[in-house]
């Protein structure tokens, strides 16, 4: 093909193509579009590309007066033609053009014709004229271009910094579910295609209203299939899956709201709390939102973990409120050699710091005018510190400001009007102060939704009972008379208590110090306390013992659940604590607890204790009968007494029990106790007829000098 | 090369961030290892590259801290919190079998023929706006009832004391997990350098007790440094805190100084940067001689404060002490406060020891939450209280009208809740009329686990620890976050 | 001319290629990688590049588990791998040598969340790195390899070095194999009183006495290493140290744990140990006498003792637990140990399922479970109360020791009393048909299983006895590729430190890659060819030059290893809890070096047990009272250890609970250890008979402190050193002469009875000890 005839050829197509456009422009309305040739129009996105830059290759190699001019110009011409065409079927394709569309339309077309002017009218125009041409020439596919782009990429794709900004908007705390998710959805991923301008199967996603009318398929809400949904959900593969594989796809998340959305009644007033926890939507959303909490303080100035590692100190706590986020909590401990140097140091992120808690400090003036430059502070922490009012009002206005703890402090009314200059404070913790009730009605008054904790109200209706003193040292069984101590955890009490088995009132005797014991008693004892109830009446029983026997055997082990640390526990002057399992205690239950015992001289006798528990929920019970046998001899024992406890009628709570067998002084030298176990469990208890338990972890025998 | 060679050029890339972040520790920045991402010292690897920010929340904490009363031994819901008429009006009966359905008893009442339903011996009154019915052994609890979340559909699988508790501590029933506040360090590190970031205190009542274990508060596979400290009363808080006899201050501060001094020495001969973070340690363990006991010593507390939680509270040990001491290490910047309160296994004369274990608890409790609450801590500080099941609806042994015991229940059971987060005045959950299964809302201990962490800011499928090529997570692989319970 | 016509086509071209790129845009994003290929292994390894990706990031759903498997997919394999993935037909998650075409290539590559793998919601993510390793791995053909541990070992060639002078044994060829790659040069030979301070540490668990220093060091002018290692490997205290360690493998206690957490009485079965190892009992021989010594033919009791490993685990006796649910733990915890300890696996996790990384399914995991299923013991034997009453330490099954066995092969036996004592054991007196448990759970038994072994670590042959002796046949037989390693690992560990394997306790896909592989393998196979003899094994590493070097870290180093992963200089670590106690009782002169026996319970912070027990009736160990006299002196591992509450000044410094069997402890660094050093009564009491003993002999102070110094170090103090520490003794001399009141009270820590002449002297000089005791250098092996 020669350079002559191929020049011809161009000249063809080009005029052709041109005719061929007008015709198109024309007929608009008439057309009906064969699907081939409405495939070609497809073409468009991608062949524009090519005019634009070779018009530019073209007008630098006018520039430079290359010879081949008119070959650039042949080849430039036809793809803009071919473009303009393309875009044409294009826009025939979806349905009622927007006017973007249109004016896109028109530029596109302007610039085919100026190129086809170019072209054919080259030689013969001048210099001049050519130059005015390229320019608007120029204009022109600049404009295309962008209104090109706005129909592809959405009105604003070329504003800046727009978009971002959206994100920027936080969530309240109990956001609508449609316009805080659902819309925003449609506005990234669909109203590029769904717009007024550009309505792809007549469906429009930019407004609420539009989105219910629905597309072809109809109002989406009588579709019940829910045409949008489905084509979603379709595989990307298909050529009904939206958005289209070549464009950004949902996120699960958003293809969950979504659907959730919609299963609820796609109601445009739905909102958060109204969501069932269990769906999925609720942990998507909640996410958003906690997300969302971030960016309240996503103006904060940058902080880098460098800093806030450098920051940190021994005394000295920096962290994020969590991750990401530049609001910083501070926590400051007391420290020995506390300098406002350290409230100094923060300089660097004063602005990051939401949340200041100081503790038990000495502050001063300058460091309230150092926290006048903590503008975010939003919580405030003084409680304990040491400072007085006038250095507590250098605090000036913070206008961030919503908590102030400042209890355990010396402030009084004083800073009220301080206080109340804080608009924006909510919670004010202020018991253990010198505030007044009337400062704190003055406040009220001056900032009505503010709360003011003076002091918990609930607190007041407790009532504080006293606990028993506790008496030192407790030592029941004793040889040498001693003294005990009354002691109790509260100062200034008063400790009364009788010996006469009585229970003691508020007239009984006070223990001025200490109590001398020098004979068996027992003590019964309570404190009181102005402004407490007076503790419960407790009780201690002390039994002088100073016969132990060198020589002792029992006839029978104790039953093996129950041996403690054998024999010796009867004479060891310990008392068995309430746990009867300690091993300072030893029971029986079907054998006898028979006890012989040989002492060296003889001394006189006059009784017999026994220390023992009753506890009748396990069985617990006294013996049937105690019976004690004396002598001068092994051989031949007389009996001095026997006890029979008296049967128990009803259910007893554990507690320690004494059974004193008392009978005639007599002289012994050997002694034998017998103690019958309960043969009977009386029958009111669960256990009726079985044996009861008999413990015992200490033996007294009583001589007539010991007493 | 071999290809094994590029292996270990990898790992020293890694082994570089090792060393950087060793040795700002080694300067002695921060001891107790909040800031610094735990496991940098744990030569067992545990940190995923691609894992969150450990020592600050993943998202905005409604709570920061956690003190947990937890009443070991299982408290019976039936005379507390979870009231069933029914079961006084069939007093005696048996347990219907389409209640009971198949469920595994503990071997103490499994050869029992029959399950005689028996209702609680204590009154209930309605408390608060909601009119919440609460049983009289807990007044001043009731009192508060519109502070707290009272949750009466807990359940778990355990029947037995060591697993279950082992499972409320550790999320599972088997030794060697790390304990709640173990994560909770590891997730969140502490605010107070100078004091442990998770602490326990220990305290026994009156009743049936069932022991301890030093394994409900292990750090299992995560590094020691968030083992919990128990901290005891008397004169040693924390294990060997005291100087010996004979030795002042200025003596431990001069020895100290002598001590770092060869030390650095030491480290200018052979360059061990494990030498400076050992120095470091030891500047940390000084603090803490000074923070504990000042944060220990309750004397200064004003007479009106004592006398919310009770005299007892003066008493060392006592669970209304340990209460007081809660609020005091709270206030401090404790992460994780676990109280125990032993006694509350109630086999056999249940109504009368629980009486007695309930007076330790009821008013320090409640104590605790109003004095939190006047402190503006309620807010951010989470409040729990619970055992580690629940208790039979029907009596363990024969039926006897004057008194009786219960038999361990995991079905379930009740706890509360109040502040960090947690709707207030609500009661979440339900059991049948017999008071035996769920019926609304069944919250497990993983959701317990799960919600606990979300509360503290945290994601509990995000929170894990490799370990034996696996990421372990409190929640195991189960939990979701309860969110009703959330305000 | 020409250059115009290219411009033009240049211009046309880069239209076409703008073409292009619009219609490629729907699957670019496999083409649009490429960031971070830098660094890429020019050779991709499966075992060492590919694997740890695949098994960390995809086996949890592409893995070993049927049950959880997701799309059909596995990716652990080969041919399930490569063949066409069920769920989309015509496609294949890899064809070799086509990443184009491989679906996982797409997949992890999409930015597509709903394709993306891993799926967003596992929390799991590829780096850029792994990614292209995966795709080089597939462009390179995406070959498979058995995993590494399950390979037979085999010996290789010793690896070329340049420098000849420096190996002086095997070890070391491969070592310095290595430092040369990377351009390291070995540290220098470690001074001669580190090296006999390092040795004594590593082989006794003591430092070296000052009579062996002066014998060995100072006086000898030949300083014969060779006979050190002898010697230290013969002493007794050689047998105490190796079984420190076991006793954490065997989870041993001297109470049951759980609920009531009562005594028992296991130490003969310690005694034992100590005694095999003291013995050097071939490992294969150790291993079999524990796990199966009942089964042998015509056992001896002593053989019957050492089964005792296997009833080491907790035991409860809570009343009313459910007897059955407590064996099923029992049986299960000796499979995990099995596994852990043994085998260096983590079984465990394939009890609830089928492992997720390693090729164990559930029914492996219950055919192991099978050996241990048959002995005669219940769940629940007695409870605590009855158990005290009673006065019964040991739950049947269990054998009975008298004074007549000590004078027969039990003589190793240290019996204090002429009570019997029971001794917990295995048996196989009671059949049971072993199943599978749905989710492990004891109540849910599912398929039945025959006892087994996985066929995947190395056939369980028909000539092996389908009983625990068979399974220690097969753990010992010289074809299981893992039983050698791990052990040869695990003594790796413990002298350098940090084992080949970092992790010895899983040798599984998660586990660490061998840094020597080759090394270990040579090791493994020489161990294993001399017999399974522990003390030759031991010599071997501490004879090599590796291990002799100095432990000084040049900044270099410091940089590029810091974990010291190329060996180029000596091991440097804190000493483990027992250790460290008993290097202040050896240096203090305290130490009561008695072997054997019943444990004792030296000074522990009052209270503890109190505070946490379940009543005072509940079992005898409700209250702690400490021993008294040189009882309190014992080696640590003598050390009463209550499981519920293990002594704290083992556990402040990373001893496990011995809840579970253990194989690595932690080696942390914290303000509780700093607290325990320094006021802990021992190391007080310590640090006062050791000032004790030197005011005794020596009048002038530099000399004193000099002593004092070489004591506790093994070294002499340099002059800065001493000087620094005569001024603070100055300090304190006056100060105490002064206030004689607190040196009183300062001497007066401590049981052993106070013999000073001059009590502020003593004071002094005791602050100094404390200042020794309390140096990094002290409690660090270097």
């Amino acid at each position: 093909m020669t350079e002559k005839s191929l020049k011809v050829f161009f000249n063809y197509t080009i005029y052709s193509l041109a005719i061929l456009l007008v015709f198109l422009l024309v007929f608009e309305q008439y057309l009906k579009i064969p699907s081939l040739i409405n495939w070609l129009g497809r073409w468009h996105p991608l062949i524009l590309h090519f005019p634009i830059v070779l018009i530019f290759v073209t007008i630098v190699q006018y520039w430079r007066m290359d010879k081949n001019i008119t070959w650039y110009l042949a080849i430039t011409t036809l793809f803009t033609l071919v473009s303009a065409v393309t875009g044409f079927i294009l826009s025939l394709d979806g349905n009622s053009k927007g006017n973007i569309i249109i004016t896109h339309q028109w530029l596109g077309i302007g610039v085919s014709f100026l190129m086809v002017v170019w072209y054919f009218k080259f030689s013969k125009l001048k210099d001049k004229s050519i130059k005015s041409l390229l320019g608007l020439l120029v204009v022109f596919i600049v404009l295309t271009g962008h209104y090109g782009g706005m129909v592809t990429h959405g009105q604003d794709f070329l504003s800046f910094g727009k978009s971002s900004n959206e994100k920027m908007l936080t969530l309240p705390d109990n956001p609508n579910i449609y316009t805080h998710f659902v819309q925003p959805i449609f506005d990234k991923k669909c109203v590029s295609c769904h717009n007024e301008n550009k309505a792809k199967g007549e469906l429009i996603l930019s407004s609420y209203n539009s989105l219910l009318k629905g597309g072809e398929s109809g109002p989406l809400m009588n579709d019940l299939e829910n045409t949008l949904l489905h084509r979603i959900e379709l595989p990307r593969e298909d050529d009904d899956h939206m958005p289209p594989s070549d464009e950004e796809q949902l996120t699960e998340s958003e293809v969950a709201i979504l659907k959730n959305w919609f299963e609820l009644g796609a109601s445009e007033s739905l909102a958060f709390t109204e969501l069932d926890p269990e769906s999925g939507i609720f942990k998507i959303v909640q996410n958003k939102i906690n997300e969302s909490k971030a960016q309240s303080w996503s103006d904060l100035p940058e902080v880098t973990d460098k800093d806030l590692h450098a920051l940190n100190s021994d005394y000295c706590t920096i962290r994020r409120l969590y991750h990401g986020a530049n609001a910083l909590q501070v926590l400051i401990f007391p420290q020995k050699n506390y300098s406002i140097k350290v409230l100094q140091n923060l300089k660097p992120v004063s602005n990051n710091i939401i949340e200041l808690n100081l503790f038990d400090l000495p502050l001063t003036g300058k460091e309230m005018k150092l926290l006048n430059s903590f503008e975010h502070l939003e919580s405030l922490n003084i409680r304990g510190c040491t400072i007085t009012e006038e250095d507590f009002n250098e605090l000036e206005y913070l206008k961030n400001l919503k908590v102030l703890k400042a209890y355990d402090t010396q402030l009084g009314d004083e800073v009220v009007n301080r206080l109340a200059s804080f608009t924006s404070l909510r919670d004010l913790y202020v018991f253990n102060t010198n505030i007044t009730s009337s400062g704190v009605d003055n406040l009220r008054s001056k900032n009505k939704n503010l709360n003011i904790m003076i002091e918990a109200t609930e607190a007041n209706d407790f009532k504080a009972v006293l606990p028993p003193p506790t008496l030192e040292p407790a030592r029941y069984f004793f040889r040498d008379p001693f003294y005990v101590k009354f002691e109790h955890p509260l100062n200034q009490i008063d400790f009364r208590y009788t010996t006469d088995s009585k229970d003691p009132d508020n007239n009984s005797a006070i223990v001025s110090d200490s109590l001398l014991i020098d004979k068996n008693c027992t003590l019964k004892f309570f404190a009181s306390k102005v402004g407490w109830e007076s503790s419960i009446i407790d009780s201690m029983t002390f039994l002088r013992s100073n016969q132990i026997p060198p020589r002792f055997k029992l006839e029978y082990p104790p039953n093996e659940k129950y041996i403690g640390k054998g024999g010796q526990l009867l004479f060891d002057h310990e008392k068995g604590p309430m746990n009867f399992g300690d091993s300072s205690w030893m029971a029986y239950l079907e054998n006898d607890f028979i006890l012989s015992c040989e002492f060296d001289e003889i001394f006189t006798l006059n009784g017999v204790i026994l220390s023992s528990m009753v506890h009748t929920d396990p069985y617990l019970f006294p013996p049937s009968q105690i019976m004690v046998y004396g002598g001068m001899d092994a051989g031949n024992l007389r009996i001095l007494g026997t006890l029979r406890p008296s049967e128990i009628k009803e259910r007893e709570e554990q507690h320690f029990e004494y059974y004193h067998c008392a009978f005639q002084p007599c002289e012994v030298k050997f002694i034998k106790v017998i103690v019958q176990p309960l043969h009977k469990i009386p029958i009111w208890h669960q256990g009726k007829g079985e044996r009861g338990w008999f413990f015992i972890d200490e033996v007294v025998f009583k001589s007539v000098e010991g007493v | 090369m071999e290809p094994n060679d590029e292996l270990m050029n990898e790992k020293l890339n890694i082994n570089r961030r090792h060393f950087f972040s060793k040795l700002s520790v080694g300067l002695g920045t921060v001891a107790l290892g909040s800031l610094m991402i735990p496991g940098l010292f744990t030569r067992r690897g545990g940190l995923d590259a691609d894992m969150p920010m450990l020592g600050v929340p993943h998202f905005a904490p409604k709570a920061k801290r956690i003190i947990y009363l937890f009443q070991a031994g299982a408290p019976s819901q039936l005379e507390s919190f979870d009231y069933k008429p029914l079961l006084n009006e069939r007093m005696g009966e048996d347990l219907p079998e389409s209640i009971r359905n198949g469920q595994r008893l503990t071997g103490m009442t499994a050869n029992q023929d029959q399950f005689p339903l028996v209702g609680s011996f204590t009154g209930f009154k309605q408390y608060g706006q909601n009119g919440t019915w609460i049983s009289d052994y807990f007044p001043h609890i009731g009192k508060i009832v519109d502070e707290i979340c009272i949750v009466k559909s807990m359940h778990t699988e355990a029947i037995n004391h060591d697993p279950a508790i082992t499972f409320f501590q550790t999320g599972n029933q088997n030794s060697g997990r790390p304990s709640m506040g173990s994560w909770m360090s590891y997730g969140l590190g502490n605010e107070n350098q100078n004091l442990p970031a998770f602490v326990v205190l220990t305290s026994r009542g009156k009743g049936n007790s069932q022991g301890l274990y030093s394994k409900l508060w292990s750090s299992g596979f995560l590094d020691s440094k968030h083992q919990g400290v128990l901290l005891r009363s008397g004169k040693d808080p924390v294990l060997y805190l005291n100087d010996p006899d004979g030795i002042s201050r200025s003596d431990k501060r001069m020895m100290l100084d002598k001590i770092a001094d060869l030390n650095n020495q030491h480290y200018h001969r052979v360059h061990d940067e494990e030498i400076q973070s050992r120095i470091a340690q030891y500047e940390m363990a000084y603090r803490m001689q000074m923070s504990v006991p000042e944060v220990m010593n309750i004397k200064e507390e004003p007479e009106s404060i004592i006398k919310m939680y009770g005299a007892e509270a003066l008493i060392p040990g006592t669970f209304a002490a340990n209460c007081l001491q809660a609020r005091r290490l709270a206030e401090n910047g404790v992460r994780f406060i676990q109280l125990y309160h032993q006694g509350w296994d109630q086999h056999g004369n249940l109504p009368n020891e629980m009486s007695k274990q309930a007076l330790d608890v009821d008013q320090a409790s409640a104590a605790l939450v109003l004095d939190l609450k006047q402190r503006g801590m309620l807010d951010d500080t989470l409040v729990i209280w619970g055992g580690e099941f629940g208790r039979t609806n029907y009596c363990q042994g024969r039926f006897r009208p004057d008194n009786y015991g219960r038999d361990h229940h995991p079905r379930s059971f009740s706890i509360w809740m109040a502040g960090g987060g947690v709707k207030k005045g609500i009661s979440f959950g339900e059991t049948d009329e017999f008071g035996y299964n769920i019926i609304k809302d069944p919250v497990h201990i993983h959701d317990f686990h799960a919600t606990l962490l979300h509360l503290m800011g945290i994601d509990h499928e995000q929170l894990t620890y490799k370990y034996q090529g696996r990421r372990f997570r409190l929640t195991d692989v189960a939990g979701n976050v309860v969110n009703d319970l959330i305000a | 001319m020409r250059l115009k016509h290219n411009l033009l086509l240049f211009g046309i071209l880069g239209l076409l290629f703008l073409g292009i790129w619009q219609l490629a845009r729907t699957n670019n994003s496999v083409s649009e990688q490429s960031n971070g290929a830098d660094n890429l292994p020019e050779e991709i390894s499966f075992n060492f590049h590919v694997k740890p990706i695949l098994s960390d990031k995809c086996y949890a759903c592409h893995g070993p588990d049927a049950n959880k498997r997701k799309a059909g997919l596995r990716l652990d394999v080969e041919d399930a791998a490569k063949s066409e993935l069920s769920e989309n037909p015509g496609k294949f998650a890899i064809i070799p040598n086509e990443s184009g075409k491989s679906e996982l290539i797409s997949r992890i590559y999409t930015e597509d969340e709903s394709e993306m793998m891993p799926p967003p919601d596992s929390h799991l993510k590829l780096t850029d790195q792994e990614k292209n390793i995966l795709k080089k791995w597939i462009e390179e053909g995406a070959e498979f390899e058995q995993h590494w541990a399950f390979i037979p070992a085999k010996k290789s060639e010793l690896p070329k070095v340049r420098n000849q002078e420096w190996p002086k044994n095997e070890i070391d060829y491969f070592i310095l194999n290595k430092i040369e790659k990377v351009g390291f040069d070995p540290s220098k030979l470690a001074p001669k009183e580190k090296l006999i301070r390092r040795l004594s540490l590593d082989l006794t668990g003591l430092p070296p006495t000052i009579e062996e220093l002066k014998r060995f060091v100072l006086d000898n002018e030949t300083f014969d290493y060779e006979e050190l290692v002898e010697y230290y490997l013969a002493k007794p205290a050689y047998g105490e140290r190796m079984t420190r360690d076991w006793l954490d493998v065997a989870r041993y206690a001297d109470s049951h744990g759980y609920q009531d957490d009562s005594y028992r009485t296991m130490w003969p079965w310690r005694d034992w140990v100590i005694h095999a190892f003291n013995e050097n009992m071939p490992y294969n021989q150790f291993l079999t006498w524990q796990i199966a010594g009942d089964l042998l033919p015509n056992a001896t009791k002593e053989q019957i003792l050492a089964t005792g490993f296997n009833r080491n685990h907790p035991i409860t006796q809570e009343g009313g637990v459910i007897d059955e649910e407590y064996r099923s733990t029992y049986v299960s915890d000796r499979t995990n140990t099995l596994g852990k300890g043994i085998l260096g696996l983590t079984l465990e996790c394939a009890k609830c399922h089928d492992h997720k990384y390693d090729p164990f399914s559930q029914k492996d995991y219950f055919s192991i479970y099978a050996f241990f299923n048959n002995v005669n013991e219940k769940g629940l034997q007695m409870d605590a109360v009855q158990a005290k009453n009673r006065m019964y330490y040991a739950d049947a099954p269990y054998i009975t020791i008298e004074d007549e066995d000590l004078n027969g092969i039990l003589s190793f036996i240290n019996k204090k009393d002429t009570v019997k004592v029971n001794v917990m054991v295995m048996n196989d007196s009671a059949y049971r048909n072993a199943h599978v448990l749905a989710r492990g759970n004891y109540d849910a038994p599912t398929d039945l299983v025959t006892a087994s072994a996985p066929e995947a670590i190395v056939a369980f042959m028909d000539n092996f006895p389908k009983n625990r002796l068979g399974l220690a046949m097969w753990l010992t037989d010289e074809k299981n590729p893992l039983t050698a390693r791990v052990y040869v690992n695990r003594l790796w560990a413990m002298i350098f430190g940090q084992g080949i394997v970092k992790t010895t306790e899983d040798f599984g896909s998660q586990g660490a890659l061998p840094t020597h592989p080759e090394l270990l393998d040579w090791l493994a196979v020489d161990f294993v060819e001399h017999d399974w003899d522990m003390k030759y094994l031991l010599k071997k590493m501490v004879t090599s030059a590796t291990y002799q070097q100095s432990s000084v870290i040049s900044p270099e180093m410091k940089k590029t290893d810091p974990e010291n992963i190329y060996l180029a200089r000596g091991p440097r670590f804190r000493l483990g809890a027992e250790e460290i106690r008993d290097y202040i009782l050896t240096t203090s002169g305290l130490l009561n070096d008695e072997i054997g026996g019943p444990s004792v319970k030296p000074y522990q912070p009052p209270g503890l047990w109190e505070e946490t027990n379940a009543g005072g009736n509940r079992g005898i160990l409700t209250t702690y009272v400490p021993d008294t006299g040189d009882k309190l002196y014992r080696r640590s591992l003598y050390t009463f250890w209550k499981r519920t509450l293990p002594p704290p000044s083992m556990t402040i410094f990373d001893a496990p609970n011995r809840d579970l069997c253990e194989v690595r402890r932690q080696k942390t660094n914290t303000p509780l250890q700093a607290l325990a050093l320094q006021n802990d009564e021992q190391v007080l009491e310590g640090a006062r008979f050791l000032a004790e003993n030197i005011t005794e002999h020596s009048s002038d102070n530099g000399e004193a402190i000099t002593t004092m110094f070489n004591s506790i170090l093994q070294r002499n103090p340099t002059d800065d050193e001493l000087e620094k520490l005569l001024e603070y003794h100055e300090t304190y001399l006056e100060k105490f002469s002064l206030d004689f009141e607190n040196a009183e009270k300062l001497i007066s820590v401590g049981q052993y009875e106070i013999n000073t002449t001059d009590t502020a002297k003593t004071a002094a000089l005791m602050m100094v000890a404390q200042v020794l005791y309390n140096l990094d250098e002290t409690i660090t092996k270097e």
